[in-house]
């Protein structure tokens, strides 16, 4: 088992908005949480949550890489599907890579991140888009890969990236 | 041997006007598949690779593009979305089918053609070999072991230059009658 500490944060903003019954999903899973039970138990059950974030913290105590998400799915597996997926991606000298897609599914025990989906890997100012990708972000190998129609952008302007026309 | 030498000339101009169309930006690179490393900021381009940069375009089977190191930095690129500054490659090298088109200052399409093409950003300069490269401005050209443009001060040097020229059906009416 791949010694990954993932930290599951429920945003849902409809229980901060007021402070009416959570969704049922977002109950169940905090609950998990407090009762003491496994993270995998708890990912388990995990479904339609309003907000997630996913993250892995290195060896020394700092994040390799988060993955927010609108909600999650549990798959077969090890899988967890996450929508409207950023994932950022911490290099050891500050800087860090913005992955963009509709959904992408994390492999629990590998830490592996795949999409068949449209990808926007946003590093620096270089914009490179794609179908179809694959990340593996551990201590011993950084690299994604993207299957399909792949374009490198130099430079970016702001405006050509979905994220900001979306209003994220 | 004065005509060889004008085509040469006439070559050597065309190249030129690819080195001094440099200082634009704004390129693109598309292909079929990619591998990224985000360690070492390097990314493989495997099939149909084709880097367009304005009227410039490069198209090859694999290229392998070396990006500059990005020290922009943290929690502040976080921000920002890393979109300030400029940031671009150090490094190409395209590898299969070279083929590099451009038009010269008489709009004549300008063809570059070889196995191997290096750029590199820090000497600014292209080096292509392999194939071997091949220069061709309309029906002439030059073939030769080794291309070397000198993007900045826009010169390129052929090794083992061989000149072939092939007068158009036009000229070659003229030389008839």
């Amino acid at each position: 088992m791949l010694k990954l500490l993932f930290i599951v944060l429920f945003l849902a903003a409809p229980l901060f908005a007021e402070e009416k019954a959570p969704a049922k999903s977002a109950v169940a899973a905090t609950q998990n949480v407090k009762s003491g039970n496994s993270r995998d138990e708890m990912l388990d059950e995990m479904e339609m949550l309003d907000g997630v974030t996913l993250m892995e913290i290195d060896e020394t105590g700092d994040r390799r890489w988060v993955l927010e998400g609108s909600s999650a799915k549990q798959l077969d597996g090890a899988k967890v599907r996450f929508f409207d997926v950023i994932v950022t991606l911490f290099r050891r000298d500050g800087t860090v890579v913005k992955v963009l897609t509709e959904y992408a599914d994390v492999n629990r025990e590998t830490g592996e991140i795949e999409t068949d989906k449209t990808v926007q890997l946003l590093d620096g100012d270089r914009l490179i888009k794609g179908r179809g990708l694959y990340v593996i972000y551990t201590k011993e190998k950084k690299e994604c890969k993207l299957f399909h129609d792949v374009e490198i952008k130099a430079k970016i302007e702001k405006n050509s990236i979905d994220v900001f026309k979306a209003g994220k | 041997m004065k005509l060889k030498a004008s085509i040469s000339i006439f070559l050597c101009a065309a190249l030129a006007v690819f080195a001094k169309e440099e200082a634009k930006s704004d390129v693109t690179i598309n292909s079929d598949e990619l591998k990224y490393s985000f360690e070492e900021n390097t990314a493989y381009l495997r099939g149909h690779v084709v880097v367009t940069d304005g009227e410039r375009k490069l198209t090859t089977d694999n290229a392998t593009v070396y990006f500059e190191d990005d020290k922009k930095g943290g929690d502040q690129a976080v921000e920002e979305l890393g979109l300030k500054g400029v940031d671009g490659f150090s490094r190409v090298v395209a590898v299969g089918n070279v083929h590099v088109v451009f038009n010269d200052q008489t709009n004549t399409k300008t063809e570059v053609i070889a196995d191997r093409g290096i750029w590199e950003k820090a000497q600014n300069k292209v080096v292509m070999t392999g194939g071997p490269p091949i220069v061709r401005n309309g029906s002439n050209y030059i073939r030769c072991r080794r291309l070397t443009v000198d993007l900045l001060k826009a010169k390129c040097d052929f090794e083992s230059p061989e000149i072939i020229l092939t007068p158009s059906s036009e000229d070659k009416e003229k030389f008839l009658f």
